[in-house]
């Protein structure tokens, strides 16, 4: 289906009568396609029983425009190119069978052809002089493709020389020798002239700004009652999000509160979501743990829009958490355990020993896999090695004795050793071990990776009297033992 | 009233979970460890849908079965959670242990002085039931090895068997490691470990190769049954604890 404004119903400035046009088409129809700032197209496909017959929909439509003060030609045809052509030759509604294109615009004068192409050239031009209107509707696009092809406008005035009048005179020259003397464009231009598309539909993208604001008569002091409000903001954005197939990869709420101030938080969820009670659980859980500081006079939540996949499960392999789930939990251990506590580690590609990163929980489906598998030790490495006394050996300079302030990291004498193991890094980066700490007592030394870059060490691996066994270094800055961690 | 009228009873009263049953586990309810001895004591695996447990003392190879055993379910496909009570995993020894560290949900605790042990425990248990009540796992661990026995023991026992309740009837297995027996499920099995050999046999010992070897001793125990001790050895080579330079 087709609707067209004609520029001589065209009272007010184009960027309205575009949006207006478009706003029109989409309450009919999802996938629309914009030709130039007069022209829609809209797949009416599937829609009979929601809408009734394309002349039903024809008659609904150019009443509704009626009401909004601007008059249409709409033209509904089996193909695109039949309506835009019927659209250009014809007023009204015009109803085309399908099957019966050629014939019906057989009748239609050449002209059509050139009009057709100054109308989506029209919005061609509104789009390179930046047209916001057209900008809103077709994001990340400038020109509009035209339907008709360059080749083929340029013969229009050819086979207007040979003394042709109408498309039916086109489509009836005989085609082996119309390519003999016009080449492909001569066949582009009689499948135009029957009213056959050349490429499908590209539907324009959906309005991707999703947001809903929720002003309140009262402020809320308490985020109990909040949680009841909360629905009234986020059930209508589910809608939203729903009906163009996205979901929200984040979430923006932005409070505003009693004290003039706005209060912005923004969740991350590990996957897109568009359930509304997981949302609502979510921001509950997060304002929870970061509660603003005054009442909440206003509530916008915004969401980051990204396309919905569903995926259909495998029988071969095991199901994952579903997403709702999962976020919902990852907030309640969040809130419980603390920011960035709760996720995958992964192990990165560096020297440093004990180096990792915190990733987000995105399990994958994965097949089982299969092989021998090893029991090996495992280090139990404290986060913050522990600052310990070791006595070294005069005459071998091996180890001999650990002492530790704590009772877990254990302590005592040294019944075999093997060390040391050296290793050091990013000696070249500025910040080393002797600058942090030499404001510093031994004892609050802390080794925490964010506070050192380059390291140089003596690692020794030892057996205590008591079964234990640990791993020990001596750092070449400070020249200070440390108990790395426990083999276990 | 014979035996298989009252284990239909506790059935149909949906307790049959809180009785012991002398027949062994259909192969489906059971999580393979990934040590083939250790599988054949415990009777193809740890049970699902109870708790069980990894008891020993430092050094006693708790990290090395409870990383084996996660590294077996992820191999299996499965995802898998380990609360770390005191922020102790090493995701490099994890990794050379076989685990797929991308289906591992890490729940890190806090890595404090011993005056806040309890805190910090109470915190872990409460993580760790609400991952068991999402039901979305399939192994659940809670690694409070580091905690004092003291600290342990003043949780009362009913802590645990709110733990063995959210997962009963379910496909996770609940898996909690510390220096004592804390709780199980009825069904759920102990993995009691002890260093093989008294430290003194490596006196003199220098190389690194024999001190990345792990020798303890495992018994399994059960409401019905204790094994016999076995020995299982866990050993890795050097490069895989995160040597990358030697010298001396």
């Amino acid at each position: 289906m087709c609707l067209y404004l004609p520029p001589q119903a065209v009272t007010s400035p184009v960027q309205d009568v575009t949006r207006e046009l478009v706003h029109l088409a989409r309450e009919y129809a999802p996938r629309i396609e914009l030709q130039g700032s007069q022209l829609v197209i809209l797949d009416m496909h599937g829609m009979k029983q929601l809408r009734g017959s394309p002349q039903e929909i024809g008659v609904m439509l150019r009443r509704t425009a009626a009401d909004r003060g601007f008059v249409i030609r709409v033209a509904v045809a089996a193909t695109k190119m039949a309506a835009l052509l019927a659209t250009q030759g014809r007023g009204g509604l015009t109803v085309i069978e399908p099957g019966a294109e050629a014939a019906v615009l057989a009748s239609l004068p050449v002209t059509v052809l050139k009009r057709l192409a100054k109308t989506q050239a029209s919005g061609t031009n509104t789009k390179k002089v930046g047209d916001e209107a057209c900008h809103l509707y077709r994001p990340g696009v400038s020109i509009v493709p035209t339907a008709l092809a360059l080749s083929s406008l340029m013969l229009v005035p050819i086979v207007q020389r040979w003394g042709l009048k109408t498309l039916g005179e086109i489509v009836a020259l005989p085609a082996e020798k119309l390519f003999s003397r016009l080449g492909s464009g001569g066949m582009e231009l009689q499948r135009i002239a029957r009213g056959e598309d050349s490429r499908p539909l590209v539907p324009e993208p959906g309005e991707d700004h999703f947001e809903q604001t929720l002003s309140l008569e009262w402020p809320i002091e308490d985020l109990e009652p909040l949680s009841v409000m909360l629905p009234r903001v986020l059930e209508p954005l589910c809608e939203q999000l729903e009906q163009r197939n996205v979901k929200a990869s984040a979430i923006h709420v932005r409070l505003t509160l009693t004290s003039h101030e706005a209060y912005n938080r923004t969740l991350q969820f590990p996957v897109p979501l568009n359930h509304s009670q997981t949302l609502r659980m979510l921001i509950m859980l997060d304002l929870e743990s970061h509660p603003p500081s005054a009442g909440i006079d206003r509530v916008t939540v915004t969401a980051d829009p990204v396309p919905a996949r569903p995926l259909q499960g495998s029988l071969f392999e095991r199901a994952l958490p579903s997403p709702e789930h999962l976020s919902t939990l990852l907030a309640r251990l969040s809130v419980l355990m603390g920011d960035r506590r709760c996720g995958t580690p992964a192990v990165i590609d560096s020297h440093r020993p004990g180096a990792f990163e915190m990733r987000a929980f995105q399990p994958q489906q994965a097949m089982e896999s299969s092989g021998p598998q090893k029991l090996v030790p495992i280090l139990r490495r404290f986060r913050v090695p522990v600052t310990a006394r070791v006595t070294l050996d005069q005459e071998h300079e091996r180890p001999v004795c650990v002492t530790t302030g704590q009772r877990r990291s254990g302590g005592g004498h040294i019944v075999a050793s093997s060390g040391p193991w050296r290793s050091s890094g990013h000696w070249w980066e500025a910040t080393r071990i002797d600058q942090v700490t030499n404001n510093a007592p031994v004892s609050k030394v802390s080794m925490t990776s964010e506070a050192l870059h380059a390291w140089d060490r003596e690692e020794w691996d030892v057996a205590l009297k008591d079964g234990g066994r640990c791993r020990i270094f001596r750092d070449r800055f400070s020249n200070c033992w440390f108990v790395e961690g426990v083999l276990d | 009233m014979n035996l298989a009228n009252l284990e239909g009873l506790l059935r149909s009263r949906k307790l049959d979970g809180v009785v012991a049953s002398a027949r062994s586990m259909p192969v489906d309810r059971v999580a393979g460890t990934g040590v083939h001895s250790l599988d054949e004591c415990l009777g193809g695996g740890l049970p699902r849908g109870h708790l069980s447990e990894i008891v020993g003392p430092r050094s006693s190879g708790r990290a090395s079965v409870m990383c084996s055993v996660l590294a077996a379910a992820t191999r299996r496909g499965e995802v898998v959670t380990l609360i770390d009570t005191f922020d102790s995993f090493d995701p490099v020894s994890g990794q050379a242990a076989g685990i797929d560290l991308s289906r591992v949900l890490w729940v890190r605790g806090q890595h404090v002085m011993y005056r806040d042990t309890s805190r910090v425990v109470k915190r872990a248990i409460k993580a760790a039931s609400l991952v068991c009540q999402s039901g979305r796992f399939s192994v659940v661990v809670i690694d409070v090895a580091e905690a004092s026995p003291g600290v342990l023991q003043r949780f009362p026992y009913t802590t645990w068997m709110r733990l063995a309740r959210a997962i009963e009837g379910s496909t996770t297995v609940g898996l909690s490691v510390g220096p004592v027996a804390m709780g199980r499920s009825a069904k759920g099995r102990a993995i009691m470990l002890a260093p093989a050999r008294h430290a003194s046999h490596l006196q003199g010992k220098t190389s690194r190769v024999f001190l990345n070897e792990l020798t303890f001793d495992v018994r399994v125990v059960s409401t019905k049954y204790s094994s016999a001790p076995f020995r299982l050895c866990a050993e890795s080579e050097p490069t895989v604890q995160g040597i990358h330079t030697a010298a001396g």
